[in-house]
């Protein structure tokens, strides 16, 4: 009966009803949209770093993170290649050797970061093969030849075929230098990474460093890298206590609580226009239960007691927040699913924020079943809070009070 | 006859006083949220456009022509002590700072890394940008010989330098020969802007202009300018005399900021309309039922021959004191929330490293400015008027003697 009672009232009230459905409907639909596009782009942000060079996870010696020395070299390479090449959950991995060094073209020189790999291992690992703009990628025999960073080559004003020469230090802390030929020119979209960046193939720059079955880290991706915790931490349980397996969540530490921050940001800026929302909602319903005051006092006195006004006065909100909230779930979520196939594109936005870590003018957004379904109950609990406050305030007349109210 | 009106607006305001407090309370909220929001996302804004100015770019930066394509020693400005003599002439330059950089790589005897020696004049820096307060550990000095140099606290991190250790630079000098150098140093910085904090040690201009080879040289020549106006006529200024140099404003050289602000303005600006169009509609719902419930009390004046003007005077006036009300109480509260952000700030320390990757201070400061307030007013006063047309086009609609007859609308 009650639930026929407030469906009639949705019916007769159609102002409030209508009111009520479009902004719950609207607010939903905003809400899980601009969860997507922020997730989406954040995901964008961290999944360029991973993908492109970082790696999903790393092992490296205990300190490796802190120092990043040559005091914290993994000094068995083979025991680690070992245990990794046994490991099932592992679908690639590839040890690297990275040092700084200073690279002289002409009478242009740039202190760089020159990192040794294994040029075959890493296609698997990373984009630095797909990100050739010019020239070639590096192969396993290479020996006098090196792939630079398009903002790098730039810098020091060569191109491929240009001769370059390397000053460093080697492991045993000697002066290790050497002569090497542009090979291949990369762009990956990540400027600081393109300007600073350089590698030669790993064996080579071992008899240059010295460090021949050594390495600064092994990089490995997983065959489900979404539960990525739980293999880092498998892995872990595998390894030598000395060494540690580390996941790109704490690789990227620092990206991945700015993107947090922006979040935070993000929901405090919606959160007004929520806070605002549950207002009107609200008014409408306390505006719409007090013109009703005499029918509700009507039905007091014929014996229904507060809980059922309280019960009829609720499906109503529960009835309309229902439909809206499915109707915007809908359409919201359409739209996430949508963009993520389809990205947006922004013309011009990677150029402007190259400093952010921006590398692409499209922007998906991002489609998660949870995000989705909290988006919608945050929007579903506003409505129903919104009714408290006027059912309380009508719960306190008596029968005859509100019959008698003006 | 207007006071009239505004004596029953005031009495029917209260007439149901829990309907005008939730309308209230609706304005105090979105008022004080959307200042404190405003003055939050400018604050941070402005934090990276000062340390940018303060740090690096002043209001103006002169650079050999080229040298911001191609930074090497081909382009650098030449006989400074002129362009010295020049700048000193202009009133409205109030100081400058000359510097001299090359990059290279920086090493301990441990690790090495790319990095930029930035040659300086302690006391230029201390009245360009009060450098001398980006100093986290050790002195503003370079030591007792001269000899000593500043390292980016973010540097410092990733080298494990400590005040009192020594670092090599090693670089191209001016004729192309590859030389190091080496520096104990004398403090570590943290300006917030990270380009200087993670790549640059800057040491004396001595010591940097003896080391590349070059004298009466240097790479920048950055202006501080008294008044913000005079920014642009000083900039043409320069243009004719110094015809072969690129005089850039701060603008021009961090075109990203300009759009940031840009971007935030435009945020705020949206929001505010979002927001009070909803706002509005919860207005209209009090003042339309408001409306509803007096219309035999609203007939009744009109047959009796009071002028609708009148009438419409009354309804006005209730929602303007709904809304004057509420953005009285609603810039109040978002003052004082402005007020201690400004002050005490926000500590987001646990956020440090994501927001220092960005050049965000870890404790945020909000902006104040007097526009805030007008620009709510405008966003109050029009959601009230909005609110009203459709009350009033009610009442403008109404046969008063069928009303009072107890006919429907």
């Amino acid at each position: 009966m009650l639930l026929s009672l407030a469906f009639k009232n949705i019916t007769k009230s159609k102002g409030r009803s209508v009111t009520t459905i479009l902004l719950s409907t609207i607010a939903t639909i905003f809400f899980i949209a601009y969860v997507a596009l922020m997730d989406g782009s954040h995901q964008q942000i961290i999944k360029n770093s991973v993908e492109i060079y970082t790696g999903y996870a790393h092992v490296n010696l205990k300190g490796y993170r802190e120092e990043s020395d040559y005091g914290h070299l993994i000094e068995d390479a083979n025991i680690i290649d070992s245990i990794l090449k046994n490991e099932r959950a592992i679908k690639a991995y590839a040890p690297r050797f990275e040092t700084y060094a200073l690279l002289s073209a002409g009478e242009t020189s740039v202190g760089s970061m020159i990192t040794g790999i294994i040029p075959s291992a890493e296609k698997r690992l990373s984009k630095l093969e797909s990100s050739l703009v010019r020239g070639r990628y590096l192969d396993n025999h290479d020996t006098h030849a090196i792939y630079l960073g398009n903002e790098l080559a730039k810098r020091l004003k060569v191109d491929i075929g240009s001769q370059i020469s390397l000053v460093g230090s080697s492991i045993d802390y000697s002066i290790a230098a050497d002569l090497f030929t542009v090979k291949g020119i990369f762009k990956t979209g990540l400027f600081d990474f393109d300007a600073q960046s350089a590698f030669v193939n790993k064996p080579y720059l071992d008899t240059i460093m010295l460090s021949d079955n050594k390495a600064s880290y092994f990089t490995l991706t997983f065959h489900d890298n979404d539960h990525i915790d739980r293999a880092t931490t498998a892995l872990q349980h595998k390894l030598p206590s000395a060494y540690e397996a580390v996941n790109w969540k704490n690789l990227l530490s620092a990206l991945v609580q700015a993107m947090l921050v922006d979040s935070i940001f993000g929901y405090i800026s919606i959160s007004i226009f929520f806070l605002v929302i549950f207002f009107v909602i609200m008014i409408f319903s306390y505006v719409n239960i007090y013109t009703r005051i005499r029918e509700i006092g009507l039905l007091r006195a014929l014996g229904l007691t507060s809980k059922d006004i309280f019960g009829m006065l609720f499906a109503e909100i529960l009835l309309l927040a229902t439909f809206s909230i499915v109707i915007g779930t809908i359409i919201g979520a359409s739209i996430a699913y949508y963009y993520e196939l389809h990205p947006i594109v922004i013309s011009g936005i990677a150029e402007t924020y190259r400093e952010y870590g921006v590398v692409s003018d499209e922007i998906p957004t991002h489609f998660d079943f949870f995000t989705i379904a909290w988006n919608a109950l945050t929007i579903f609990v506003l409505n129903l809070a919104s009714i408290i406050y006027p059912v309380s305030q009508i719960n306190k007349l008596t029968a005859m009070e509100a019959i008698r109210y003006v | 006859m207007y006071k009239i009106a505004h004596h029953l607006a005031w009495l029917n305001l209260w007439r149901r006083k829990a309907r005008s407090l939730l309308v209230i309370l609706m304005i105090i909220m979105s008022l004080s949220g959307l200042l404190a929001l405003q003055g939050l996302y400018d604050g941070m804004i402005t934090h990276l456009i000062n340390t940018t100015i303060r740090s690096d770019s002043g209001e103006i930066s002169l650079y050999a022509k080229e040298y911001r394509l191609d930074k090497s020693l081909d382009h650098i400005l030449s006989h400074v002590s002129q362009v010295e003599e020049e700048l000193s002439r202009i009133k409205e330059i109030s100081t400058y700072s000359v510097r001299l950089e090359q990059e290279g790589l920086i090493a301990t005897a441990h690790k090495s890394l790319g990095g930029t020696l930035k040659g300086i004049s302690l006391e230029n820096e201390k009245s360009f940008g009060r450098f001398d307060t980006f100093i986290t550990k050790g002195t503003y000095s370079f030591g007792r010989k001269n000899k000593g140099a500043l390292v980016g606290s973010a540097l410092a991190d990733k080298l494990h330098l400590k005040v009192g250790n020594r670092l090599i630079f090693t670089a191209q000098d001016a004729n192309g020969e590859i030389n190091a150098i080496s520096f104990r140093i004398s403090g570590i910085f943290k300006t917030g802007n990270p380009s200087l904090d993670e790549n640059t040690v800057f040491v004396s201009m001595e010591n940097i202009s003896q080391f590349l080879g070059l004298t009466e040289s240097a790479t920048q020549i950055a202006l501080r300018i008294k008044e913000a106006d005079s920014i642009k006529k000083v900039q043409k200024e320069l243009q004719i005399l110094f015809p072969y140099a690129d005089i850039l404003r701060w603008d021009e050289l961090y075109p990203l900021l300009i759009q940031m602000r840009d971007i935030m303005d435009i945020f705020n600006l949206t929001s505010y309309a979002i927001v009070f169009i909803i706002a509005a509609l919860g207005i209209f719902g009090v003042i339309l039922v408001s409306v509803l419930e007096r219309i035999r009390e609203f007939s009744i004046m009109l047959a009796i021959g009071t002028p609708y003007k009148m009438v419409r005077t009354q309804i006005l006036l209730e929602a303007s004191f709904l809304g004057l009300i509420g953005y009285i109480a609603g810039t109040f509260l978002g003052w004082i929330l402005l007020i201690y952000m400004a002050t005490a700030g926000i500590d987001l320390r646990s956020f440090k490293a994501g927001l220092e990757l960005y050049g965000y201070s870890a404790i945020m400061y909000a902006d104040i400015h007097f526009y805030y307030f007008f620009q709510a007013f405008f966003a109050v006063f029009f959601a009230t008027l909005l609110s009203v047309l459709w009350p009033l086009h009610i009442l403008k609609r109404i046969k008063p003697i069928q009303i009072i007859q107890g006919k429907m609308l």
